[in-house]
Parts: C-alpha cells; sequence; structure tokens
C-alpha cells in the first residue's frame, strides 16, 4: 500500500506538466518514468488534454487509480522545462519520495512573468510584427501602444476570472475600436497594419500547432480538444474585429 | 538588406513573445533565432513570385527541423521552440482581410482571403507533419548527452 505515495507523485508531475501546456506524449511518458524509477510494477497511464487517469496494482494485487480534471490553462515553458529535468533525475534515482515532492513544490513555484514585464514586452513584439508585415513607422508606434492598452485589458479580465473567449473577444475589441478612433481622428491613415500586429498575441498559434502534434500522435481526442479551441477563439478574434469596424462603416466613418 | 532586416525584427518580435509564453531565460534567445529563421524562409520565398501557400509549407517544415534540431542540441523538450517559432507564421492577416471585405461587401475578396487563410492552416499543418514524420535518430546525433552515453554502452 505504500504505492499510492509514488502514484500521487506521478500523477502530481504529470498534472503540473499538462496545465502548463506540455504534449501529451510527454505527459504520459514523464508518468510512467516516476512509476518505474520508483519500483511500481504494473501501470496503466492515459492522459486527455484536460485530464489524468492512472492506475496502478501494487504486489498484492490491489488497484489504485487517480482521475484529475486538468483545465487548460496557459502556456509556462520554463516550468516545463524545470520539470521535464525533474523527470529525468528521478529517473536516474536521485531524488527519494520526499526530495522529489520538494523539488515539485520548488517548480510549482516558479513565478510568471510580471504585468509590467509583460506589457513591455508585448510592446516591443507587436511593434515588430507590425513592421515586418508591412506597416509604417507610424503603425508600429501606435500599434505598441494599442497592443499595450489591450494586453492590459486583457490581463484585467482574466484577473476577474472572465471566460476565456470573452477575454479574447473584448481584447480584439479594443484593438479594432482604438484603431478606427485613430483613423477618424486622422492620426492614422490605414487601421489594416495596426490591427493585424495588435491581434497577435491573441491568435492561437500555441493551441494550432498542439493540435496538430496531438493528432499527428494518434491522441484524436486531445487534438480535437485542442483545435476546438483554435477555431473558437479564432472566431471571438473574428468577432472583436467585426463589431467596432461594422459600427464604424454604418456610422459613416473612414475605414 | 532587407533579408536581415527582416530576420533581426522578426527574432526581436518572437524574443519578446517568448518571454511572455515565461521561457527560461537561457534559451530566449534561441527561441528568437527559431522565429527568424521561419520567417525569414517565408520571406524569401514569397518574395521570388511563389506565393504564400508552398512558402507557408516549406518554412512550417523548416521551423519543425530546425526547432528539433536545437532541442537536441540544447536538451530542452521540442515545445520551447515550436510553440515560440510558429507565431510569425501565423496567419493574422488572412483573419483579419476576411472580416474587412465582409464589412465593406466585396465577398469576392473576402472569399479569397478566407481561403487562402484555410490553405494557410492547412500548409502550416502539413509542414509540421512532415517535418515530425522524420525519425528522432536522425536529431539525436546532435544531442551530445545521447552520444556519449551510445559510446559508453558500444
Amino acid at each position: 500500500m505504500g504505492d499510492s505515495k509514488y502514484l500521487t507523485l506521478a500523477v502530481d508531475i504529470g498534472e503540473q506538466l499538462l496545465k502548463n501546456g506540455a504534449e501529451i506524449y510527454r505527459v504520459e511518458d514523464s508518468i510512467c518514468r516516476v512509476l518505474k524509477a520508483y519500483d511500481v510494477k504494473k501501470y496503466n497511464v492515459y492522459v486527455l488534454a484536460n485530464g489524468i487517469f492512472v492506475s496502478i496494482k501494487d504486489e498484492d494485487g490491489d488497484s489504485l487509480s487517480e482521475v484529475r480534471h486538468v483545465p487548460l490553462e496557459s502556456t509556462h515553458l520554463k516550468k516545463i522545462v524545470e520539470i521535464n529535468q525533474l523527470v529525468r533525475d528521478i529517473g536516474k534515482l536521485k531524488y527519494n519520495i520526499d526530495e522529489a515532492r520538494k523539488k515539485l513544490e520548488e517548480c510549482e513555484a516558479i513565478p510568471e512573468t510580471s504585468l509590467l514585464t509583460g506589457l513591455l514586452f508585448s510592446a516591443i513584439g507587436i511593434g515588430a510584427f507590425t513592421y515586418i508585415f508591412g506597416g509604417t513607422l507610424t503603425d508600429v508606434l501606435f500599434g505598441s501602444l494599442i497592443g499595450v492598452v489591450e494586453q492590459l485589458c486583457v490581463a484585467t479580465l482574466s484577473r476577474f476570472n472572465v471566460n476565456k473567449f470573452l477575454t479574447v473577444t473584448f481584447g480584439s475589441m479594443t484593438v479594432a475600436l482604438l484603431s478606427t478612433l485613430l483613423v477618424q481622428i486622422g492620426v492614422l491613415t490605414g487601421s489594416n497594419m495596426v490591427v493585424i500586429g495588435g491581434i497577435m498575441p491573441l491568435l492561437p498559434g500555441v493551441a494550432f500547432t498542439t493540435s496538430i502534434r496531438e493528432l499527428y500522435n494518434k491522441n484524436y481526442m486531445s487534438g480535437i480538444i485542442k483545435l476546438a479551441d483554435t477555431l473558437i477563439t479564432t472566431m471571438c478574434i473574428a468577432l472583436g474585429i467585426y463589431i467596432p469596424i461594422v459600427m464604424t462603416h454604418y456610422l459613416g466613418g473612414i475605414l | 538588406m532587407d533579408i536581415i532586416i527582416h530576420f533581426t525584427v522578426s527574432a526581436v518580435a518572437t524574443f519578446a513573445f517568448a518571454k511572455l509564453f515565461n521561457a527560461p531565460v537561457k534559451e530566449l534567445l534561441y527561441c528568437g533565432i527559431t522565429g527568424g529563421i521561419a520567417w525569414i524562409i517565408f520571406f524569401i520565398l514569397s518574395n521570388n513570385n511563389l506565393g504564400v501557400v508552398l512558402p507557408m509549407l516549406i518554412s512550417s517544415f523548416g521551423l519543425t527541423i530546425f526547432a528539433r534540431i536545437i532541442a537536441a542540441i540544447r536538451r530542452v523538450p521540442v515545445t520551447v521552440y515550436l510553440v515560440c517559432g510558429i507565431f510569425p507564421l501565423v496567419p493574422g492577416r488572412g483573419v483579419y482581410y476576411t472580416i474587412y471585405y465582409l464589412i465593406t461587401r466585396e465577398s469576392g475578396l473576402a472569399g479569397e482571403y478566407g481561403l487562402r487563410t484555410l490553405e494557410v492552416a492547412i500548409a502550416i499543418t502539413f509542414g509540421i507533419i512532415f517535418g515530425s514524420s522524420i525519425p528522432q535518430k536522425f536529431f539525436n546525433r546532435f544531442n551530445k548527452e545521447y552520444r556519449n552515453k551510445k559510446e559508453l554502452t558500444k
């Protein structure tokens, strides 16, 4: 019956990896490696994009299982790298159960990028993308500013736990609204480049890539879950762009 | 000259977004380089009159290959570089212009951009699939730790 703490550790590690955006095969492989390192004889692991199911059989032939529902969260690459390293070290039998647990807690405590740093890097990223997509220097400048406002809006909405799809819709609505306003005042000649740059952080690039890789690896359910996420997010962005621009168009403004 | 500017700017942009994804500081530079390479392949090919779809296919293929090589060299999961490097390729323009032309009632152009967005998405899909289908053995030669283990067991 001592195996239950190894099971809990393995599933905790898997949950942390999954929450922070690791691929399904990596999560399954990590859970298996941890269980194997602690000498669990029979185990079965099944991971979905939003759930983990593990059952083990100990020496007496009794079954133990754990089920976790893991809601989709945001990507945190450093945590994936650190937990991956932890799993490698556990595989080399470097840690006993308590040391491993402590190491896992250290990995969980890795901080996210602070709001201010995030806004600064958003401004740089959005400005740079606006440039390479063909924007002029004015577009780049205002694109960065609008991008910062949009990221602030998205961060505030997420803080209040607003539904992710609504957050994305309001974010792209902010971008489109501000850029059409600037066109009406006459500061910008066209809102195209500014909006294209501004929606860059909202576009579901990571969800799209991971869904393709999951489908390729025959994790069809997980691939379809992420594909649905991609499609709905894209539609939300499209809706957010649509509303301010159609209002401007029908109110007779300059597009 | 244009190529160097575009490479640097897209590398900086990917670097910035990698930070937003909380990438480890040591890998930020390589994430940026991956994004730069993905964009520059597309830029060079599409400026040579190959359209948009084929350059997207080739650049997402190149991105996957390069990400796997760097992941093997640095001994870091592939996700880190792949997720950051895909940023320049995502079809934001297609989405925007589809909506724009729908609003201005130019359904021909709206349909054209909508179809193009779909084509780009499919091209990126197959670029990643082809890139992922190369067996891991080919990339393991870049992994120092793996090579050392192989020599010990010989």
